[in-house]
């Protein structure tokens, strides 16, 4: 039955192929049905074997309550953007098979399955990336990324000569501990350049700032995601994170780095690449911890982090080189975001500094901290700098200048939208989203619960072994 | 600046993989089979006691394929093929937006030559049915969907070289959509029929039989359509725009 929610988008993105459009209009649907299936038919804790094969021997799809709560966040992501981005030409089919590929690698429990999902991941982000004629950029994320790929396989082939299956669970099982770390090693360079830690995560503001609705929220927040999950299973669950200090020492390192780099932007799309970068490294210098109540902590950032950048690039892509004085949905959602980011108390991301900050200081950890409030310091110099610069603009000179730079029918064109140039799609669903971060800001154990099972059930390898057991082998 | 750091970055890796990660790997030809899961799938017992496996004799095994590289991609591990079959999918699309969108209207000409385009037509069902006859009996000998569907592709190449007017048609759009989805449908056939999605719900018959390895040579058959279709189009693609 889990199968569904990789077989049902695949099945309807090969059906689109013939008309251009027809992609874009399932999206929405698809979503909606998968989130159904994972409120009303699909609970956690099962399995299933692929064909009918044993575990150990094919490949088997796991439901448990890490890869739960995951899925549906996801897929509530996916179903948002659907509503909010401009999908044209067949980005709309690409986008299903996206949804297929975070599920499956999201449910996969196989390491030559989660290797295939993150190939097709990587294709469309090249795609994606290309979007809005930024051919260099994609370029650079394709040499980046297919290295990082080239990584992920060489490490799938050495677990399977090391312990004979490519089942995660059973792998954990047999491999000699000896050869794990070096392994490990594999697998923590495709994730370095994935979750874009700087040096490896260079291509990430060319890409980001491409000025497509859709690319930074797939690539930054889906696909993040999706892998944030897999880089916990693989290095919290199944294997041990290689030299974790060092892990934690780089995440440091980016996070000054490319808070630094987005105070010198001039971009807005460039600044908030480098916000994200800065985000994601946050969460892994968290995650290399491996405490209880840090994971937790770094899952709540993660999702205000997300739910954050989501809004921030959504309209940043849309309003061009426009301010906030004609639409003031907008304007709110954007700032509303920017606080959160920086962790204004009454914000969801006020609780996920906390809750980080605490976590830290309880298992003694200070250089972590430090590093969190000089970030804070830098995040809100530049966000509260962007707010002031796109609120005060004065908007009939930003119009003229808008339309000089497209070609002339198009700026007489411009003048006249004015009033909607953010789709209809786009204000409700980032006003939602910012919306969501108040109330979550007034209640924060709606997620906090949620995130402390899932940091305890991804530190204990156990359960996981026993319900793939139970699957016979 | 940035070559030192290159030749850094190459120093620290090179020795990573050659003073840590070849130790752990075994030497040459001394790998040991009996470890490995694919010793079983080799000798078809997974989920059975371990059997002689007899050309032409062997019947209703629990994959009936003779060809055991078909075995794993299009029946142990179908999985992961439906996945190829999408990362071909993603990059066929990809080659058409943005061949489309970086440098639309533009067609590449070639010189027209009779020997070439009478040849050609001679030629072309021969190939056409040499790229059947390899996915179709992809699990009986080396092939199956993919290098048939790139055959049969490669002669729709031979045909745009050798005359400026052919065109491929919507129809391969068409068959791509059919074959595609079809390989999902066989998919839920297979939880519909057995309760597990991509289960071989057909009976596996004789080894060595063309009528054999159950939903393994239907499978064989729609990637090589698709994977035809697929591959004529990019082909298209590169040379219109």
């Amino acid at each position: 039955m889990i199968a569904l929610l990789i077989a049902i988008p695949l099945a309807f993105a090969f059906a689109s192929i013939p008309h251009e459009r027809l992609g874009r209009y399932f999206l929405p649907f698809v979503a909606l049905f998968n989130l159904v299936c994972l409120f009303f038919f699909m609970q956690p804790e099962q399995i299933l074997e692929i064909g009918k094969w044993p575990a150990a021997y094919g490949i088997v799809l796991v439901l448990d309550s890490v890869s739960y709560p995951f899925l549906i966040f996801v897929n509530l992501l996916i179903l948002l953007m659907s509503l909010s981005a401009t999908l044209e030409n067949r980005y709309g089919t690409l986008m299903l098979v996206l949804t297929a590929a975070v599920n499956g690698i999201i449910l996969t429990g196989d390491f030559f399955n989660s290797f295939v999902f993150l190939e097709i991941i990587s294709v469309i982000a090249y795609i994606v990336a290309a979007h809005k004629d930024n051919a260099l950029g994609a370029f650079k994320y394709l040499i980046f990324g297919g290295i990082g790929g080239t990584m992920y396989l060489i490490g799938a082939v050495s677990v399977y000569i090391k312990a004979g299956t490519l089942n995660m669970a059973y792998a954990s099982f047999i491999t000699d501990p000896l050869a794990v770390p070096i392994i490990c090693i594999f697998f923590l360079i495709t994730f370095l350049v994935e979750l874009k830690v700087l040096p490896l995560g260079l291509w990430a503001p060319d890409v980001y700032s491409n000025g497509s609705s859709f690319t930074p929220v797939a690539l930054g927040s889906i696909v993040t995601v999706s892998l944030v999950y897999l880089f916990s299973r693989i290095f919290l669950n199944i294997f041990d994170l290689p030299s974790p200090e060092l892990v934690g020492i780089l995440a440091m390192v980016s996070i000054i780095f490319a808070e630094l780099g987005a105070l010198k932007q001039k971009n807005l799309g460039r600044a908030l690449s480098f916000a994200t970068i800065s985000g994601i490294s946050t969460v892994v210098a968290a995650l290399s911890i491996q405490e209880t109540e840090v994971v937790s902590a770094a899952y709540f950032y993660l999702f205000n982090d997300v739910i954050s950048k989501f809004i921030l690039f959504t309209l940043s892509a849309y309003l061009g080189k426009r301010g906030f004085k004609s639409n003031k949905t907008a304007g709110i959602a954007f700032t509303f975001a920017s606080l959160s980011v920086v962790g204004f108390p009454m914000f969801a991301g006020f609780w996920a500094k906390y809750y980080l900050l605490k976590a830290l200081f309880q298992v003694d950890s200070y250089a972590l901290p430090a590093v969190i409030l000089i970030a804070v310091v830098i995040e809100a110099g530049y966000l509260i700098r962007w707010n002031i610069e796109l609120w005060y603009k004065d908007e009939e000179e930003s119009v003229l200048e808008h339309g000089k730079d497209t070609e002339n029918e198009e700026g007489i064109e411009s003048i006249e939208e004015i009033d909607d140039f953010v789709p209809f799609g786009a204000q409700v669903v980032t006003l939602i989203l910012a919306l969501t971060l108040v109330v979550i800001g007034f209640m924060p154990n709606l997620i906090h619960d949620q995130t402390m099972n899932i940091a305890n059930n991804v530190l204990d390898f156990r359960p996981y072994f026993d319900l793939i057991l139970r699957g016979g082998m | 600046m940035r070559r030192v750091w290159a030749i850094l970055v190459a120093g620290v890796f090179l020795y990573f993989l050659i003073a840590q990660f070849l130790p752990i790997i075994p030497d040459f030809g001394n790998a040991d089979m009996f470890l490995r899961v694919s010793f079983d799938i080799i000798s078809k017992s997974t989920t059975s006691n371990y059997n002689v496996v007899e050309f032409k004799k062997s019947k209703d095994l629990e994959d009936g394929s003779a060809n055991v590289v078909t075995s794993i991609v299009a029946n142990y591990r179908a999985f992961d093929t439906l996945g190829e079959v999408t990362v071909l999918f993603c990059a066929a699309i990809g080659v058409g937006i943005l061949a489309s969108v970086l440098k639309p209207k533009r067609k590449i000409e070639f010189e027209e030559h009779r020997v070439l385009r009478i040849s050609t037509g001679i030629i072309f069902p021969l190939i056409l049915l040499f790229g059947v006859y390899i996915f179709i009996h992809g699990h009986l000998s080396p092939g199956g969907g993919f290098p048939g569907g790139t055959t049969i592709a490669l002669g729709v190449l031979l045909l745009m070289l050798s005359n400026n007017e052919f065109k491929v048609t919507p129809v391969a759009k068409h068959i791509e959509q059919v074959a595609g989805a079809g390989y999902v449908v066989i998919g839920l056939m297979g939880l519909a029929i057995g309760g597990v999605f991509l289960m071989n719900f057909l009976p596996t018959g004789v080894v060595g039989n063309l009528f054999s390895g159950g939903v393994v040579p239907i499978v064989y058959i729609l990637i090589g359509f698709k994977v035809g279709a697929e591959l004529s189009s990019v082909v298209s693609d590169l040379r219109e725009g």
